[in-house]
């Protein structure tokens, strides 16, 4: 298997994916037999001088299923799983995790995946949250949370609603949102890494300090 | 032997393991290892023991509950309809991370360590009630004890405990089920595994095991359980 090629490092909020493209083109998940995508026009002022890394990976994507693109509008970013995160992640659109995280995820409105290969050791808030790896942290989903067959979840869930399916594996503990009640998001795991400030245009997704590495 | 074998091949999976948590059964055992039960089926039954659990919880809102039978939809879906905190841990997944086949054997206090530390480590009266369900019978007996101990810290006082001991004899194989909360009298159980029972467990055992809380109650069933109800 050759070496990984990339390895990048973002430290401003410049970063965007491009959602117009096939999936396996977008991200981390590029394929190299695909044509590269024209550069986009930029609609303002770059904010850094710090170029975005094209991540090629010879390692194929596990990529979401038809119906969780769907569900999600088909907006999605991914990590595959050869990717290793530390730190923050907080975006605008829902997030794929097949790879290894451990920080913090700050979706809010928006879902996060655990893929089958994903390990997130992290505080979670998003909107919905589908389990089929393995988080271990404190879970905040506004409106859902799934632990599905292969799933496994360590820690505490603060959710609308929950599903386990059977063979699921939950440790810790369950507090049911009523219509209305609002508490407070996990408190972050990691200190958050220092980000310069936002740029114009908010981007889909931000992301401080990622490493990748051959698993 | 070999119609044993058979049958084990057919029967339903027993409890998924995909984090190493295995559980092993009847059918991995050779002719020297104790005959084994028929695998039992899903059934439905009374339980007083959970009547007088929830009795004694009654009129208290936002209670902390600690089930340690494992995640179950059907027992989230109960307790946290009525407005409780729900915490969740499975006990014997617990022990078979420490104790399972192909798990190098460690000294007995060693192992005992490892999983108290491991399991039921939650602050000093942090529940207002615990089913444990069945899973102390299948803790060796110095185990059982450290963990009878630590279940009265973690209970408040007044808080009430809900546990299952089958009749048999040590050495037999018992089914373990998964306990689901149909309504307050009523379990739904579903078949896991079945596995030997490390101790047998009479009437007298149990009060000494549970001498040092406030009260216990049994319940005897007609399937060979006994239902137990003790009070911090």
């Amino acid at each position: 298997m050759p070496p990984l090629k990339f390895l990048f490092f973002f430290e401003h909020k410049s970063f965007s994916m491009d959602t117009e493209t096939e999936w396996g083109a977008r991200m981390w998940g590029k394929k190299d037999n695909m044509p590269p995508a024209p550069p986009e026009k930029p609609s303002g002022p770059p904010v850094s001088s710090v170029q975005e890394a094209k991540a090629v990976s010879s390692i194929p994507m596990v990529k979401p299923s038809e119906a969780e693109r769907e569900r999600s509008g088909g907006g999605h970013a991914l990590i595959g799983k050869s990717v290793q995160v530390k730190g923050e992640i907080s975006g605008s659109e829902d997030l794929y995790v097949d790879g290894e995280v451990r920080g913090a995820i700050e979706l809010r409105e928006h879902s996060l995946t655990v893929g089958p290969h994903g390990k997130v050791e992290a505080n979670v808030n998003a909107r919905e949250i589908i389990v089929n790896g393995a988080l271990n942290g404190n879970v905040h989903a506004s409106e859902k949370i799934e632990i599905r067959k292969t799933g496994s979840l360590m820690g505490d869930l603060t959710t609308a609603r929950i599903i386990i399916e059977d063979g699921a594996y939950f440790k810790g503990s369950i507090d049911i949102l009523k219509s209305g009640q609002k508490t407070e998001a996990p408190p972050k795991v990691l200190p958050s890494v220092s980000v310069p400030a936002k740029p114009s245009v908010q981007p889909p997704l931000q992301m401080v300090a990622v490493e990748t590495r051959n698993l | 032997m070999l119609g044993q074998r058979i049958r084990n091949l057919f029967r339903p999976s027993g409890e998924p393991s995909p984090k190493g948590g295995a559980v092993w059964d009847a059918g991995s055992r050779d002719a020297d290892s104790p005959p084994s039960t028929a695998f039992p089926s899903e059934l439905e039954r009374p339980s007083n023991g959970l009547r007088q659990f929830f009795e004694n919880l009654q009129g208290e809102a936002r209670l902390r509950i600690l089930d340690l039978g494992g995640a179950s939809q059907a027992n989230i879906n109960f307790i946290t309809l009525q407005g409780h905190k729900l915490y969740t841990e499975d006990l014997l997944v617990g022990l078979d991370r420490l104790t399972g086949p192909g798990k190098a054997s460690s000294r007995p206090e060693t192992v005992i360590a490892r999983f108290m530390q491991e399991n039921l480590n939650f602050p000093a009266a942090q529940f207002d009630g615990v089913l444990v369900w069945d899973t102390l019978e299948f803790l060796e007996e110095e185990m059982l004890g450290e963990a009878v101990t630590r279940l009265q810290t973690i209970l408040k006082p007044g808080g009430t405990l809900l546990s299952f001991f089958h009749t048999h004899a040590k050495g037999e194989m018992v089914a373990v089920y998964r306990y689901q909360i149909r309504d307050r009298q009523t379990l739904h159980l579903q078949p896991r595994v079945t596995r030997p029972l490390p101790c047998a467990f009479n009437n007298r055992h149990l009060e000494r095991l549970f001498g040092s809380f406030h009260a216990v109650k049994f319940f005897l069933a007609k399937d060979n359980l006994r239902e137990v109800i003790v009070t911090r």
